[in-house]
């Protein structure tokens, strides 16, 4: 194989994995607050499966899937949303970020109140931003 | 009422999420500044609704995040220090920002970073908990890293460089002495910490004195005291200039404050007399460079670090006088210096040039910025009737059981009059005195400065001058609504010996003005201009300031 | 023995960032700081013999949380100041076209 070629290998392995990392990081966002996980992890996982895709296939590939536009709006939104969450919270819980779901047990949904909802919006808040970072120190944040 | 410290943090975090969420709505750029002017004013008026219960009916106001209560949860408590000091940073920011408002090249991520830096300064005040003080100390740290960098110039981004890696070492410090503190008592919050991290409650001796110096001495690099401030001269002055006048005007007075909390909280008495003499040795040093500049803002930042040493040593007496005096000059410098950065920025905006010895006779070209100078630099020179007279002669008249330090900040007071008058030259020479190999300024070349930049200076001015016509009011008000304590001394600020003294400072320092301007004292100058310190130096410079601290705290 | 050898962590990462002329040699010193910071707090956190808490039935004898808890904040702190100075290190490829500090140091003197 020749120098700057890809290898068929990494293209297809990774575009099988990609999936399944994508899933593995929902799962550490959904289950955050039974388990050892939670928003950032999951998402840096989500980032990863990003990442590796731009590793595999190139970034301009990936960029018209993942175009850098979007991937900022998400996470400018993404935090937004955090925000107003925890406004909300302050208006009907009566603290910052409170409760405003009612309790249950710990087999039943929502579980733990609106953790849950918190993760998952800093999950995708974090995996936005990897991804940001990643192309950035690539250099086509600028184009 | 109790929720105004968490609204302080709040509106300018959701104001930086609001501005980089309507920049993707392709809005005009006026409701960036719309959205930005509206925030800072509601903060304002929520610190102003929050007057009346702390300062007059001495009510502190705290919030618990999340409902937990201390010791478990994070609170934010804001007493009369903690008002003191976000009132002042929202003003400066509220200057900053009507400053920045006419500048083309500031997009929505100026204004982004701008908020996360505000939104930081006041999570550093307003928290009670020493790593939540950690966290807010790293966002505050992280915009300012960008925004000196914005102007992508080789040098500000040098500087950002260098200021990351510095600082990024002592937040690791400090994060170390957090874990000393926690493994000693198992609490984080300053109340805690307060109660049972002492050596009469069983901590042993070392790991205090350890805790302490890492703690002080990682906050320090922020608060710019001597061995630490080698960062700093760079970074304030290649930063925008609005960004300068807020990171010299309160960020490291905010640094500063933050470590007198914890050194009261801690009560390490012993320690904040050690301050007498870093403070003291901090005024005098930097001067020496600072006369050796021919850089306007890198002038301006020299002796932003030296007044931190006026201010650390009055902390470091320890009186009630002395820290009225701290405060009351942290208070004047932040105006006086803001107002400085701001004159030096509309004379680089309007000529397009930093180097003080190309520059000449700008007095009939922009009188107004001349006269918003002049009166900057009488007060940072201690001049009656502007502030930094009083606040200096409360400093020198607490300081007069200590001979020594009062003799070195004397000679610092000299210093600065000298530096100041080598500034002002720049409105008031005459044009044949301009060096010839400098390459010839033309005089047509002047912008005409907006009026959105003068209106900033103005406002500064009277305060300046309005808060040295007051002094017994002001420092009767910071010193029983602010340190709960009573000023037992009899305010005669305007006697003819003190009038004598400032006076004898500015013969002295217009004298050492003539002496420098000398061929030899350019000679001396230039070889002092090339003897900065590298970064490789300056981090082993922090670490040698920890040996100094730590063998201190054996010592006493 | 631990902290000794954490202790000895946190130095090195300072000597890296002390010696090393190469910006990049120089951030990896300040993440070998902060993985010695991590450790050193787990260390704090850590007792013989007991758990993960995570609370299951028949766990009683768990680590405390709390440090593990403040050392994921640091950690995510730290990819952000790592991703801040290795950006901030590509402009400085750029306009200085050399990584060596003394190099840097020399060229922006004579500016």
């Amino acid at each position: 194989m020749e120098k700057g070629e890809r290898s068929e290998i990494v293209s297809i392995i990774s575009r099988k994995l990609v999936p399944y990392i994508l899933l593995f990081g929902l799962y550490l966002i959904s289950y955050g607050h039974l388990s050892p996980g939670g928003g950032f992890q999951g998402g840096v996982v989500l980032g990863a499966g990003i990442i590796l895709l731009c590793l595999s296939h190139g970034i301009f590939l990936t960029e018209k899937k993942f175009p850098l536009e979007k991937i900022a709006f998400l996470e400018a939104f993404m935090i937004t949303i955090f925000i107003l969450l925890g406004i909300v919270g302050l208006i009907i819980a009566k603290s910052f970020l409170g409760n405003i779901f009612p309790l249950k047990k710990i087999e039943e949904v929502p579980t733990a109140g609106f953790v849950f909802l918190l993760n998952l919006v800093i999950g995708l808040k974090v995996g936005a931003g990897i991804i940001l970072i990643f192309y950035s120190l690539c250099e086509r944040s600028e184009k | 009422m109790n929720n105004i410290p968490l609204f302080l943090i709040i509106i300018p975090l959701f104001t930086a999420c609001l501005i980089l969420l309507i920049n993707f709505l392709k809005v005009p750029s006026i409701l960036t500044k719309l959205i930005s002017l509206s925030s800072i004013i509601t903060i304002l008026i929520l610190i102003g609704f929050s007057t009346l219960n702390i300062l007059i009916k001495k009510q502190i106001f705290i919030y618990n995040l999340g409902g937990w209560k201390e010791p478990l949860g994070i609170s934010l408590h804001m007493d009369g220090l903690a008002w003191f000091s976000s009132l002042l940073g929202i003003i400066i920011t509220l200057f900053g920002l009507i400053y920045s408002l006419k500048e083309k090249n500031y997009s929505f991520k100026f204004y982004f970073f701008f908020f996360i830096l505000l939104s930081g300064m006041q999570g550093v005040i307003l928290t009670n908990d020493i790593f939540n003080m950690f966290v807010f100390f790293e966002i505050l740290s992280i915009a300012s890293y960008i925004l000196i960098a914005y102007s992508r110039e080789n040098k500000a981004i040098k500087a950002s460089f260098d200021y990351l890696l510095i600082s990024s070492l002592g937040m690791s410090l400090f994060l170390l002495g957090i874990g000393f503190i926690y493994q000693g008592c198992g609490s984080l919050s300053l109340t805690g910490v307060g109660k049972n991290f002492n050596i009469a409650n069983g901590i042993p001796p070392s790991m205090f004195q350890l805790a302490v110096s890492l703690i002080v001495v990682g906050i320090g690099i922020k608060a710019a005291f001597i061995p630490l401030y080698s960062w700093l001269p760079d970074a304030h002055a290649y930063a925008p200039t609005p960004i300068s006048a807020i990171l010299s005007g309160i960020m490291i007075k905010i640094s500063f404050l933050a470590i007198w909390r914890i050194i009261h909280i801690l009560e390490a008495i012993n320690f904040q007399h050690f301050f007498l003499w870093i403070g003291s040795l901090t005024a005098l040093i930097p001067v020496i460079w600072a006369l050796s500049q021919t850089d306007i803002k890198k002038l301006l930042a020299y002796h932003s670090i030296s007044q931190m040493g006026f201010i650390i040593a009055s902390f470091g007496a320890g009186s009630s006088l002395s820290l009225t005096g701290s405060l009351y000059h942290l208070f004047n410098h932040a105006f006086f210096k803001s107002l400085l950065f701001f004159s030096a920025g509309a004379v680089i905006y309007a000529t397009g040039i930093r180097d003080l010895r190309k520059l000449s006779e700008l007095y009939k070209k922009i009188p107004s910025i001349a006269i918003t100078s002049l009166i900057g630099a009488l007060s940072i020179s201690g001049i009656p009737p502007f502030n930094g007279f009083v606040s200096k002669i409360l400093i020198t008249t607490s300081l007069k059981e200590y001979p020594l330090p009062s003799f070195l900040i004397f000679l610092a007071g000299i210093g600065t009059v000298a530096s100041f008058t080598k500034l002002m030259m720049i409105f008031f020479n005459r044009e044949k005195a301009i060096q010839e190999n400098l390459g010839n300024f033309s005089p047509n070349k002047i912008k005409k400065i907006p009026k959105a930049l003068i209106y900033p200076l103005i406002f500064l001015s009277i305060i300046c001058l309005l808060s040295g016509i007051f002094p017994s009011r002001i420092a009767q008000g910071i010193s029983n609504f602010i340190l709960l304590k009573d000023l037992a001394y009899p305010l005669k600020v305007y006697s003819p010996s003190n009038i004598g003294k400032s006076l004898t400072i500015l013969g002295l320092g217009i004298f050492l003005y003539l002496l420098i301007s000398t061929k030899r004292g350019k000679q001396i100058s230039l070889a002092l201009r090339k003897r900065e310190l590298g970064l490789n130096n300056s981090l082993l410079l922090v670490l040698a300031g920890l040996v100094v601290f730590i063998i201190f705290m054996k010592v006493l | 023995m631990e902290f000794y050898l954490t202790f000895l962590l946190f130095l090195i990462g300072v000597w890296g960032m002390i010696t090393k002329e190469n910006l990049i040699k120089k951030i990896m010193g300040l993440n070998i700081v902060d993985s010695a910071i991590v450790l050193f707090f787990i260390l704090i956190g850590h007792r013989q013999g007991s758990t993960a808490p995570i609370m299951e039935k028949g766990i009683k004898d768990v680590v405390d949380p709390l440090p593990q808890a403040l050392m994921l904040t640091a950690i995510v702190i730290g990819i952000c100041l790592t991703a801040l100075a290795l950006a901030l290190v590509l402009k400085i490829d750029k306009k200085y076209h050399t990584l060596n500090i003394s190099q840097i140091e020399k060229l922006s003197q004579n500016e």
